[in-house]
């Protein structure tokens, strides 16, 4: 079948999904969605129901080569990519990046590693997905981390450095909830950027858990390249006794001074049961057969957010609805595997104890 | 492979691919390829270089040479140069307007080149426009619409989308035609619509005149100027009704009509057009001044068509290479075939020739 060009066939946006990329080119020429859709794709091989893009005929209607149209399409690439790489969810991504992107809205398939657009100064958390952007402009140092994040992944691999990070960020969460004598210099930073990104009595409206995963991003970048050095993880494996070292580069990441005193902590946790583990898998990996879902918050995860927009305190336990957050499931389920309970005494001591 | 011209606008990726062979110059493929084809002239060897060439490579060089003058280039006649002039100053002035955009009517008797000018206007504009953004690859300035024979609105909607190369489902109605076709003019910045075969609208009956609505209608809703061609439309009656008067309160008249050799003026114009011509001629033994000293034979025998014309000159120099005699002579201009009211307009108007007195056998 010999397709006609369309006269205005715009370039595919980077990590953009086939879906969204047909449906723009469609809108932009008032075009019918369903009959473009059917016009670029075939029946898959299997004989199911599901159609797939032909890479062929979408090079054919927008006259660019199948390899162009790949490298800003991960769908189009053959051998299909390592989809564990991608986030299970499409989310919109940077709406100024999206601007100069005629057709309408623009769905993308990020990396795990894209938490902030360099360029516009956004923070594109996955669980942001329902529309928030939140503008970073007065806090340089996040999106100085995420330069740092993607020198992780350049010098470790893709799986390391989402194991690293993720644990990172984990480990700050619990952190955050600890008593205020056990939490070091970084907890002012955390409460400082919480307080800018979710002003004091706007919670209701501002408040989502995607802002907490930026106000301690930074340290968790500092953290992950050391979870994700192979020497680091080396020493953290050594016994009690041995690892000042390790103890001693924490305590100068988290500008932690009385580090390393007691041993119930999050890191200690992470240095005798996981750093001698196997980086970590997504739980959720991406499924073309539902890439067509618009990314949206399940209800009961919005009435978890109300609930915890009533409670916020940043200088409270604010990590607390970090640490439960749907993002962090996968390195969440294997800290706390085996389950170990946080007890605060009267006091204000406080440990862990297995359950 | 050829390499792709500076003013192409098809993506480096896509030049490689050819355009289908059924594209005619209603589609944007075939439009494009017609907006990019400069015809080249080939190198006119001397006697020495010829016989240098292998007898292959003389074949080739004479079928260069035969494709060259089968595809001569066109004259700027005076109606082509006009209608460019006057089209380009409405596409100016029309820039900034938002309604009630001025346009241009083409109106001659057939074979005066009516098409010709409006393609020519066409492939004008495109050159200026691509020069002016040669970055924006996206951008197709010109349509180019045939109105089909008994249109109706829609038939006249589709016309505008196969141009475009737009496909719909039978379930689209005009609406979503006629808004597919202006999203996407719109979107690739469409200035000039070109219009031809506007006789084909008959606005005596109700089919007719609704086509005509909708192609003021497409005039309203696309930010471009609107150039028709149709045969003598005057006479047609596009001008009379309410519509009519609105039609002709918006549209500026340029007359397309045959070349006249009645004055001194008209003969010199005719004469420098015949010069051209003969200017374009690659061929081994032509004497330049030759065709012009055939001027008013060749007049007679086109009609002062320059379809006609153009039609005795080159089909002369293709019989010319093949014959090997490499000039153009009148015995030769005479067994070139013409169309047939060119023929017509030679019986009627061309002096009869003097006859050779017969030497009668005593």
């Amino acid at each position: 079948m010999l397709l006609p060009r369309l006269p205005d066939p715009v370039p595919p946006a980077q990590h953009e999904i086939a879906a969204s990329y047909i449906g723009r080119l469609a809108r932009l020429h008032g075009l019918d969605i369903n009959a473009l859709w059917r016009c670029v794709t075939e029946r898959e091989a299997s004989g199911g129901m599901r159609r797939v893009v032909v890479p062929e005929r979408l090079a054919a209607i927008t006259g660019r080569t199948v390899h162009s149209l790949a490298g800003a399409l991960p769908e189009l690439r053959t051998p299909q990519p390592d989809w564990a790489m991608f986030r299970h969810q499409p989310q919109p991504g940077c709406h100024h990046c999206n601007a100069k992107h005629p057709g309408g809205d623009v769905t993308r398939i990020l990396p795990h590693h894209r938490y902030v657009c360099t360029r516009h100064r956004l923070w594109l958390c996955p669980s942001d997905a329902d529309g928030h952007t939140t503008p970073l402009d007065a806090l340089p140092e996040i999106v100085q981390a995420q330069r740092r994040h993607l020198r992780i992944l350049q010098r470790r691999g893709w799986s390391v450095t989402y194991d690293a990070v993720l644990t990172a960020i984990l480990i700050c969460g619990q952190l955050w909830s600890l008593p205020e004598n056990e939490n070091g210099e970084a907890w002012h930073d955390w409460i400082r950027r919480a307080n800018i990104l979710i002003p004091p009595g706007t919670a209701e409206a501002t408040f989502s858990v995607a802002r907490l995963c930026a106000a301690v991003y930074p340290e968790a970048v500092a953290l992950a390249s050391l979870f994700a050095s192979p020497y680091w993880r080396q020493q953290a494996q050594r016994t009690v006794w041995d690892r000042r070292p390790f103890n001693a580069e924490i305590a100068r990441r988290l500008r932690h001074p009385l580090y390393g005193q007691h041993e119930n902590d999050p890191i200690s946790h992470w240095a005798n049961m996981t750093a001698k583990r196997p980086p970590l898998a997504p739980i959720r990996v991406h499924d073309q057969r539902h890439h067509l879902r618009k990314p949206a918050q399940r209800t009961a995860t919005q009435r978890a957010q109300q609930r915890h927009a009533h409670a916020f305190n940043p200088s409270h336990r604010a990590g607390e609805a970090l640490v439960a957050h749907r993002h962090l499931a996968t390195v969440f389920r294997r800290a706390w595997h085996p389950f170990r309970t946080h007890t605060l005494l009267p006091n204000g001591d406080s440990y862990y104890k297995l359950s | 492979m050829t390499r792709p011209s500076r003013t192409s606008f098809v993506p480096q990726q896509a030049t490689g691919q050819e355009p289908p062979p059924d594209s005619p110059l209603t589609t944007k493929e075939g439009w494009r390829r017609f907006v990019e084809h400069e015809p080249s002239p080939p190198p006119l060897l001397t006697a020495a270089q010829q016989a240098a060439l292998s007898q292959k490579e003389n074949l080739h060089h004479d079928d260069v040479r035969r494709n060259y003058h089968g595809d001569l280039p066109l004259v700027n006649t005076p109606t082509i140069q006009k209608v460019i002039a006057t089209s380009r100053l409405l596409v100016q002035l029309n820039r900034q307007q938002i309604s009630a955009r001025r346009g241009v009517i083409i109106s001659g008797a057939s074979g005066t080149g009516k098409t010709t000018a409006l393609s020519q206007l066409g492939r004008a504009h495109e050159i200026a426009v691509r020069k002016r953004h040669p970055r924006d690859r996206a951008r197709l300035p010109v349509v180019y619409v045939t109105v089909p024979p008994a249109a109706t609105p829609k038939m006249l909607a589709m016309e505008f989308a196969r141009f475009f190369g737009l496909d719909f489902p039978t379930r689209f109605n005009i609406t979503d035609v006629v808004n597919a076709v202006c999203a996407t003019g719109a979107h690739v910045h469409v200035d000039l619509v070109l219009v031809d075969e506007l006789h084909n609208l008959n606005l005596a009956t109700r089919t007719g005149a609704e086509a005509s609505d909708q192609l003021k209608y497409f005039a309203e809703r696309l930010p471009a100027t609107f150039a028709y061609a149709g045969i003598d439309v005057e006479d047609q009656g596009l001008f009379a009704g309410t519509r009519g008067r609105q039609i002709a309160g918006r549209f500026t008249v340029i007359p397309a009509a045959p070349f006249s050799y009645a004055s001194r003026t008209d003969q010199e114009a005719w004469q420098s057009l015949v010069g051209t011509l003969e200017s374009m001629l690659r061929l081994h033994h032509h004497q330049p001044g030759t065709l012009t000293g055939l001027g008013e034979y060749l007049y007679h025998r086109s009609g002062g068509m320059i379809g006609s014309l153009s039609q005795l000159v080159r089909g002369a120099a293709v019989l010319a290479i093949e014959d090997g005699s490499e000039r153009i002579t009148e015995e030769l201009l005479e067994t070139v075939p013409v169309d047939y009211a060119a023929e017509r307009s030679q019986a009627l108007t061309a002096p009869e020739k003097p006859r050779s007195r017969r030497r009668r056998i005593a």
